[in-house]
């Protein structure tokens, strides 16, 4: 941030002076109550009024809620800062201000990206920040960018705002770059705000060096919140430098002040062996991340929430955040996709996935290689089972008395269960492995194939599952 | 009229209509969009209307835990009426939105499955027991249609498997269903 009046001593960009409506409100007698009004300003002193402070009646309830002072401090004629505070609950204090900086980051002369950064309570430190762009030049934002992405704009070629998952949401942001400055663009860069914080939390880089088409070196970094305070603060990062689809390097960095930029390596930087390839599927042992997976089970607490908790597993691990049950069932019993005391319909499985910013696929009739697919895509995959089938390997003792059985027999109903891997040791009798939330021994549970697929016929062999979010653009 | 031992061989052949529209009825879409995939189906309660007949199946909620024999009962959620001729569904209702009998309460779990007067039967007797009664439920559908009587010795049989195989904490609600057939059939 230029070094003015907003800027103080300390890190961020807010004001330690009283609130814009303290500092001009009673000096200039804007109008008070229900009056909006503007003016314009020399705050610099040197006689020429380069800001405008105004006060808004946003919401249109007849109370000014918004105050805004907007700068224009190199006299181009554009705004080149904008702090505002708002009143967002109409008790007539302000309780949210954001500081606005806007560049011309192409030297065209017309400003085009807005670095904004929001205190969402007043109390001096930045909670949120983005970066946005026009890049389109009609005046208008229309890109946003990752935070501390302003530079890599200026070094790049035009960059393309993209709908990676389809969703009709443009999440993700795609640059050409010339990485090594020989004017020839070598590097192809997508980033990814993938559960829609506005923070940006996947980047894939492919660099093509000599021209050939073809990625001689491949970056995936993908951040996560490992402390559970809603930051994604970790970053894992893989590199593959020869492009032989090995991965030569893993690094874990985390984010330790909270200004989007990983600023520390944690201890152990690994070279990855050939056990460790995370892009070589030919015949492993075990498909999928049994073990990471397994660490998101908890056994479900209603009888009938077998789906939502399934649900749950796979948010948790993809978005990063900690839901829990509760909500989850209280948000899929609102929209009518669980009812309590019943359960949730087939179809309705997936659902809360979808509602949480993760695009996924339904279908019936599916294969254990359709399964043993996603997972070494590292998607997510839930499906229908008869639980009766797994909680009984071989089928319930038909002579056993019914006091010492669970469930109803005949009844074939259906169970929701997480496929966490498949284990190929002994190919000719692949093992599957779950999160069964109905059983408390169903972390990570192991069940023989032919069992599994005996229970998952009566479903039709129906599976949810994620749709890559790591779609990669080739150079 | 169809007395006791005719009743006895049918069971033993192969899985009646009844029993197979039981689980096909899972595999309908209307089921897999509304009906929550862990309900259980009940025992079908028969319908005829302007000469046709219909037979409806309670859908209700229980838990496929693995704690054996206590699997919870939940009042049912709601009920399909199809088509006994060709399992066209001409109706369903959400008994949470329509509940017959708004006295009860048709939300909490009201018992565990099995009750005290089968639990110390066998998984195989059970399963004889149930293949029996829903075949006798296919000559009901087809006297019915037919407008035969039922003979008393028939009805006896029909009635002394249905008390023993219908789970009692479901009782109230499927007399709230059809108070006819279950005055009828059930003591």
């Amino acid at each position: 941030m230029e070094d003015n009046w907003l800027v103080q001593s300390d890190d961020d960009a807010f004001v330690d002076q009283p609130s814009l409506e303290d500092d001009f409100s009673a000096d200039y007698d804007l109008g008070s109550g229900d009056n909006e009004g503007g003016m314009a300003i020399d705050i610099d002193g040197d006689g020429i009024n380069e800001s405008f402070y105004q006060e808004v009646d946003d919401d249109g309830d007849g109370y000014i809620d918004t105050y805004t002072l907007e700068s224009d401090v190199d006299g181009d004629g554009q705004a080149d800062s904008i702090y505002m505070e708002v009143d967002t609950n109409a008790d007539g204090y302000t309780d949210q201000a954001s500081a606005v900086e806007i560049v011309d980051t192409d030297g065209d002369g017309q400003k085009d990206t807005w670095a904004i950064a929001t205190d969402l309570n007043l109390d001096g430190v930045v909670d949120e920040s983005m970066t946005v762009a026009d890049s389109d030049a009609d005046g208008n934002a229309d890109v946003q960018l990752a935070s501390g992405q302003v530079e890599n704009v200026a070094a790049s070629s035009d960059a393309t705002p993209v709908d990676v998952d389809g969703d009709g949401i443009n999440e993700s942001y795609y640059q050409e770059i010339d990485s090594n400055n020989d004017g020839y663009i070598d590097t192809v860069m997508v980033e990814s705000d993938t559960n829609g914080d506005g923070l940006v939390d996947l980047i894939v880089a492919e660099s093509d060096y000599d021209g050939d088409g073809i990625a001689d070196e491949t970056c995936i970094a993908e951040a996560t919140d490992t402390d559970g305070d809603g930051y994604q603060e970790t970053w894992n990062k893989s590199t593959d430098y020869d492009g032989d689809g090995v991965i030569d390097e893993s690094v874990v960095a985390t984010d330790t002040d909270g200004d989007g930029v990983p600023d520390t390596e944690n201890a152990d930087t690994q070279v990855a062996t050939d056990s460790e390839n995370l892009f070589d599927t030919e015949n492993p042992d075990v498909v999928g991340d049994p073990e990471g997976d397994a660490a998101n089970w908890h056994q479900q607490t209603e009888s009938d929430t077998c789906a939502v908790v399934c649900q749950e597993f796979i948010l948790d691990e993809m978005t990063g955040k900690d839901f829990t049950e509760e909500e989850l069932t209280q948000q899929a019993t609102e929209n009518g996709w669980y009812t309590p005391g019943g359960g949730t319909p087939m179809e309705d499985v997936g659902n809360l996935l979808e509602a949480n910013g993760i695009e996924i696929e339904k279908e019936y009739d599916c294969t254990l290689d359709d399964i043993s697919a996603k997972l070494a895509d590292g998607e997510n995959v839930i499906v229908g089972i008869d639980a009766d089938e797994t909680w009984n390997p071989g089928g319930i003792d038909s002579d056993q008395v019914l006091s010492n059985v669970s469930g109803m027999p005949e009844q074939g109903s259906n169970h929701a269960v997480q496929v966490i891997g498949v284990d190929y040791s002994d190919p000719d009798n692949p093992v599957v492995i779950l999160n069964d939330p109905g059983t408390p021994d169903g972390q990570g549970i192991r069940v023989d194939a032919d069992d599994f697929m005996a229970a998952w016929e009566d479903s039709d062999n129906f599976m949810v599952s994620t749709v890559s979010e790591r779609q990669v653009a080739r150079v | 009229m169809i007395v006791k031992d005719q009743a006895t061989s049918v069971a033993e052949q192969t899985a009646s209509r009844t029993e197979l529209l039981i689980k096909g009825v899972r595999k309908m879409p209307f089921f897999r969009q509304t009906v929550p995939q862990e309900a259980g189906v009940g025992w079908p309660i028969p319908l005829r209307k302007e000469g046709k007949i219909y037979v409806t199946l309670p859908f209700f909620g229980f838990s496929p835990t693995a704690e054996a024999g206590r699997t919870q009962l939940y009042p049912p959620l709601a009920i399909a009426t199809l088509d006994w001729s060709n399992q066209v569904l001409v109706e369903y209702v959400n008994l949470r939105f329509r509940p017959p009998a708004p006295e009860l309460d048709w939300t909490k779990q009201v018992g565990t499955f099995p009750h005290p007067g089968i639990s110390q039967m066998t998984v195989r007797e059970y399963r004889q027991l149930r293949q029996e009664l829903l075949s006798m439920y296919d000559q009901m559908f087809d006297l019915l249609g037919q407008n035969n009587p039922l003979s008393p010795e028939w009805s006896q049989r029909f009635s002394d498997l249905l008390n023993t195989l219908v789970e009692p904490p479901l009782i109230p609600y499927y007399r709230a269903l059809n108070p006819k057939f279950f005055a009828r059939f059930l003591d």
